[in-house]
């Protein structure tokens, strides 16, 4: 009697285990368990592990959404490759904004050997969504320097905001472009959207040149439309380059140097 | 000119309801007033005088009693999680063989508030087919299978029903505010003997497994998704009133 009810005592607390992992409010509720505020951790990463480099390996991925499977996949490629430095995701990690969409994509991207970070889209926004990415990741717009490189992480979804909040935020541009320590020779902008896209505020020609004021702004990366593409939106010799969805089964690898930048379309 | 074309709300809904709700005291009011203070009120649940015996005004409000006396709750649930709140409490209705295999039951849930601003209500129409009953031991039922469906929708500015007007056609496809469910569980009944009931004439508890649209949709198209991620628990009690 005494064997059963141990055994029966560890069944109970096994079967508890498993359904604290069950138990959901909404598929809205924003209740996140496990790792948070990751950008700033993976910012202090990039920041260690770049600051001496003369060579700067970065890859891009975007539009995740509801392919898990394909961003295994992604994840093990670019784990495989061994000199990468960070990994950007340029936005729409999920598909429906759902809190457990935010969890899984960031439980399958926990597998990256290296530092990553992720840019809110248009679909991380639904619902609530957006509460959900500043609670797992944190600032919607933030930047960070690889060595000589510096990134800079922007929220284009004005779309999503009725055009009624400051996105893009140029007080947050103005006050990173007056931030930018000396040293750097190279600006990279990534974003969700392009300028001139639906989700775009009409202040693209504003905002191209605000972002003259970087220095040596190299190129732009971009999502949102799901196939490979170099697009010259200002045809002033600035390219935004904009990564395929996971369904693609292809990322973008840039190789950064003082000189001269190559960016290549790797199919895994 | 303003187009006509009605749309629906929420607001509209319980306004109806409101109104009906209003309807049914103010009937009683004018019955009081009407009928002389020797004659009893019209009983719903014991006819037993003769229709030529009451005047017609009486049939009537007999008649528009028994009609709304069908809606008086039969039931009331309380839910711990499950996808629609923390919290949620219900009325409901059990109906079909034995009075026991269909049941309908509303939902009003509490979300909340976790990272986001504010908390939030849920509302949530429930469709439930419990087919089987086993007696075991004295006073204990068990139902080994409760199915159905529920519908729910949460309130706040941030959800929409079908995308908003702004949105190129197609943009979304889906409702952030509407969530359709099936679930699946289990229940255990307690009939109260009839020598100590005071308020309900049973209560039961029960566990039930859901699963939403659109974590089915997420699940049909990847193999990384296991069924343990798209399930939600919940846990509740329910008070039979008859």
């Amino acid at each position: 009697m005494k064997r059963f009810s141990t055994f029966s005592l560890y069944l109970i607390i096994l079967v508890a285990f498993q359904a604290c992992d069950l138990i959901e409010y909404h598929p809205y509720d924003s209740h996140v368990k496990g790792a948070t505020h990751l950008t700033y951790q993976m910012i202090q990463r990039i920041q260690d592990a770049c600051a001496e480099k003369d060579t700067i390996r970065f890859a891009q991925i975007s539009d995740t959404q509801r392919w898990y499977d394909e961003t295994q996949d992604l994840v093990n490629a670019i784990n495989a490759h061994g000199n990468i430095d960070f990994v950007i995701h340029t936005g729409d990690q999920t598909d429906f904004g759902l809190t457990k969409e935010f969890i899984w994509q960031r439980n399958i991207m926990a597998g990256f050997k290296m530092p990553f970070v992720c840019i809110i889209g248009n679909h991380d926004c639904l619902g609530l969504g957006e509460e959900t990415y500043h609670k797992i990741y944190g600032n919607d717009n933030f930047s960070f320097n690889a060595g000589f490189l510096h990134v800079v992480c922007l929220n284009t979804n004005a779309f999503e905001y009725d055009y009624s909040s400051n996105i893009p935020d140029f007080q947050y541009i103005k006050q990173d472009i007056d931030s930018v320590p000396p040293g750097i020779s190279r600006t990279i902008v990534a974003m969700h959207a392009i300028p001139y896209s639906e989700q775009f505020n009409n202040i693209a020609e504003y905002f191209n040149l605000t972002l003259q004021k970087y220095p040596g702004l190299t190129c732009c990366l971009c999502g949102h439309d799901h196939h490979n593409d170099v697009i010259y939106p200002f045809k002033n010799g600035v390219p935004y380059y904009e990564c395929a969805a996971a369904r693609e089964k292809t990322y973008l690898l840039f190789t950064i140097t003082k000189n001269s930048y190559t960016y290549e379309i790797v199919k895994i | 000119m303003k187009s006509l074309k009605y749309k629906f709300s929420w607001g509209t809904l319980f306004g109806i309801l409101f109104f009906a709700a209003n309807l049914y005291p103010n009937v009683l009011k004018a019955q009081q007033i009407s009928t002389p203070a020797e004659t009893h009120l019209p009983d719903t649940f014991s006819v037993n005088t003769s229709a030529k015996d009451i005047s017609s005004y009486e049939q009537y409000v007999r008649r528009y009693r028994k009609f709304w006396s069908r809606l008086i709750p039969s039931q009331f649930k309380i839910q711990y999680a499950g996808s629609i709140g923390i919290f949620s409490a219900s009325a409901g209705w059990h109906y079909g063989y034995e009075l026991r295999t269909w049941e309908t039951d509303v939902f009003l849930g509490i979300v909340p508030k976790f990272q986001t601003r504010c908390s939030r209500a849920t509302l949530t129409f429930k469709q439930s087919y419990v087919p089987f009953r086993f007696p075991i031991l004295e006073q204990f039922d068990f139902e080994p299978l409760a199915c159905g469906l529920f519908f729910s929708t949460i309130f706040g500015e941030e959800f929409w029903g079908a995308q908003p007007s702004k949105y190129p056609k197609h943009y979304y496809g889906f409702s952030t505010r509407i969530r359709s469910n099936i679930f699946l569980g289990e229940r255990l009944r307690y009939r109260i003997p009839s020598n100590i009931h005071k308020r309900h004439n049973s209560v039961s508890v029960y566990y039930e497994l859901s699963t939403s649209d659109l974590y089915l949709a997420s699940y049909a198209t990847n193999r990384y998704l296991s069924l343990w991620d798209i399930l939600s628990l919940s846990f509740g009690m329910k008070f039979e009133l008859f």
